[in-house]
């Protein structure tokens, strides 16, 4: 049994294996992450997206004409923006999260030898590098002890790192991605291709500790372009 | 194409699925002061958890676990329900100790016992969480007095005075004199100065504006006690800025609990040389229990006039200076010629404005309902980024509160020990 197991996969390695072949590339672009946070009794809170850069680094490995496995390593700037409405309006922030994402995709893929559509879906893990915010708060006390009107000197602009908090960040990040793409063979072995990807995260970005209040959850959708570089020639 | 369409378009549909099934769906979150109607103890114990769970602005620094406790008490709450009634004691004891580690020294609970037989139907029952801690303290002692009270009957009856004047306003008790033609002293029991201004503004009620002549003589009599008292301040701040011959003050803040930020400008504000760092404020800025504001500067300006004494600020403080004397302690401790001397504080170092959204924190609930928290809606740190809440300020020069202080006539050994200082320096 295990011998016959063991030639069939010495067999579709050895038909797979002529068509297959390995291919890098660089892939830079924008990115917009919407910020998914309900809010509950914070009426006046407004929390909507921010736009970023975007860049990996696809391995792809392609097995037949319209089937490949493709790992990437991305740099993704997600984040988020804040403002207050009615009565309390006036307080803004601006938050930059940087995150590493891990994607594994089973690519398709269609078209001519020259251009190709490509389709691509699967998941990604990540991890949440680094976080930056920057934003205007009210300053409790004036010149007469009160915050009397809404002169500038009340104001306090901000423009600081965000001390990681166990019990309030949830570092690891999951989720699902989905690409969608095209590429123009330049030379047999350079692929000029723009692609856009989501990637759409199931892991909450507030940590278990965070007093099971609203969940918030980031879905980033990035539009790149660049090269890949394909190892054996077509 | 074929083979692309037959795998990808369902493998589509299955993620789309998939993803949308990984997400947590958003919980119900009511605004603690919106959960106000219920029937049962647990449901009351429910509703108080939730309002700190969410109000609380210390939870970064506090070791409390506060799921434990809701783990832990919630079972023993839902036990009450099932019983006919349920006596204070057993509420306060089970709320003392639900509450009993939490950090915010400015913390009160007030729950109603809408369970209670007799005279305990709808009796309000008050837990303070800081009483705990206090009691572990060393030096822990009642309180028995205000200090400028102890201050007053010593000065009057002991010490070579001037220009003594006292008042009240507003429950507020204030005094000032000046000790040995240069020494200026001022001590009151809270700072609700600039309230007493904002109400010494108001115009003289007029005989011609009332028809009835006793309602006008009560009036006018209450203007006059707001004027008197009002001159007890005025006559601190022109000894202290236009007397030449004082040289040193004596601020009083024992036991005095505190009040409005404004009124440092009243104070300590009179003998800055510009506007001074005191720390820093923090405040919520979401409904996670730890969104959190930045770090924002807490500077108090002077007043419209200052003058730099050439001798020394002493303030006297005590464990039951609380609040804004413990701001004002920690500012002694910022000025040059100034020190701290008596005991060390309360720990409530918290602000609070009481306006639930401002920043979705602090005080929750109702003093008129079944249940009312009184949270701190900001905490502060000291300008060395030391947050002192729960631990309160350490004096410069320590003593040790005696209580034939209070008791044994009309002495004052804390005062007398200031004037001490500023006679010899040490």
């Amino acid at each position: 049994m295990i011998k016959r197991l063991f030639i069939i996969m010495v067999m579709v390695a050895a038909a797979v294996g002529v068509r297959a072949q390995w291919s890098a590339g660089l892939m830079v672009g924008y990115d917009y992450n919407s910020y998914d946070y309900a809010k509950g009794y914070g009426y006046d809170l407004r929390y909507g997206g921010r736009s970023g850069l975007a860049m990996s680094v696809p391995v792809q490995y392609t097995i037949n004409d319209w089937f490949a496995l493709r790992a990437d390593v991305a740099y993704l700037q997600k984040g988020h923006k804040m403002h207050r409405t009615g009565y309390h309006a006036g307080p803004t922030e601006n938050v930059r999260d940087h995150y590493l994402h891990l994607p594994v995709q089973a690519q398709f893929s269609f078209g001519t030898d020259r251009v190709r559509g490509y389709l691509g879906l699967g998941g990604y893990v990540g991890y949440w590098l680094h976080s930056h915010r920057q934003g205007v708060d009210i300053i409790n006390m004036g010149p007469w002890g009160t915050v009397e009107d809404n002169s500038e000197s009340h104001w306090y602009y901000y423009d600081e790192c965000v001390d990681f908090l166990s019990e309030r960040d949830q570092r690891f990040d999951a989720g699902l991605v989905a690409s969608l793409g095209v590429g123009y063979r330049i030379t047999p072995c350079i692929e000029a291709r723009a692609e856009s990807v989501l990637h759409y995260s199931v892991i909450d970005t507030a940590s278990g500790s965070n007093g099971n209040l609203a969940p918030r959850y980031n879905s980033t959708f990035s539009f790149q372009v660049g090269c890949i570089y394909y190892f054996t020639a077509k | 194409m074929k083979y692309t369409s037959i795998i990808a378009l369902p493998a589509i549909c299955l993620l789309a699925m998939a993803g949308t099934a990984c997400r947590d769906d958003e919980p119900e979150l009511l605004r603690a002061d919106e959960m106000m109607i219920y029937s049962k103890p647990s449901e009351q114990f429910d509703a108080v958890w939730r309002g700190i769970n969410q109000n609380y602005v210390f939870w970064d620094v506090d070791s409390t676990d506060w799921d434990a406790v809701y783990a832990e008490y919630m079972p023993r709450f839902r036990a009450l329900d099932e019983r006919e009634s349920v006596s204070s004691e057993e509420l306060k004891e089970l709320y003392t100790g639900a509450t009993a580690t939490l950090l915010d020294h400015h913390m009160s609970i007030m729950v109603c016992n809408l369970w209670g037989e007799g005279y305990e139907r709808n009796q309000k029952i008050h837990i303070n969480p800081a009483e705990n801690e206090l009691k572990q303290r060393p030096y822990y002692h009642r309180f028995d007095t205000y200090g400028v009270w102890e201050a007053d009957d010593h000065l009057v009856n002991d010490l070579n005075i001037s220009d003594y004047k006292s008042g009240e306003h507003g429950g507020t008790y204030y005094c000032t004199a000046v000790i040995d033609d240069h020494v200026l002293y001022f001590g009151f029991t809270n700072f609700t100065i600039t309230e007493l201004m904002n109400d010494a503004a108001a115009p003289e009620p007029q005989p011609d504006d009332y028809w009835d002549e006793d309602q006008y003589e009560s009036d006018h009599n209450a203007w006059l006690a707001v004027q008197q008292t009002k001159d007890v301040v005025d006559t601190y701040i022109h000894n202290a800025l236009d007397n030449p011959a004082i040289t040193d003050v004596i601020i009083d803040l024992r036991s005095n609990t505190g009040g409005y930020l404004n009124d440092e400008y009243y104070v300590l504000g009179l003998f800055m040389d510009g506007p001074t760092l005191a720390g820093y404020t923090r405040h919520k800025s979401g409904i996670g229990r730890y969104d959190y504001s930045p770090w924002i500067p807490h500077t108090f300006y002077p007043y419209e006039r200052t003058r730099q004494l050439p001798g020394k600020v002493v303030v006297l403080c005590d464990l039951y200076s609380v609040s804004m004397a413990e701001i004002t302690s920690l500012l002694a401790k910022e000025m040059p010629n100034a020190v701290l001397m008596g005991e060390r504080t309360y720990g409530g170092h918290g602000v609070l404005h009481g306006d639930f959204s401002e920043y979705y924190t602090g005080t929750f609930g109702s003093q008129d309902g079944p249940h009312f928290g009184y949270l701190c809606d900001r905490c502060t740190r000291t300008t060395d980024g030391t947050m002192l809440e729960g631990q309160g300020v350490t004096p410069d020069i320590t003593l040790t509160y005696d209580y034939l202080d209070v008791y044994g006539g009309s002495k004052d050994t804390w005062l007398d020990r200031a004037l001490q200082y500023i006679a010899t320096g040490h």
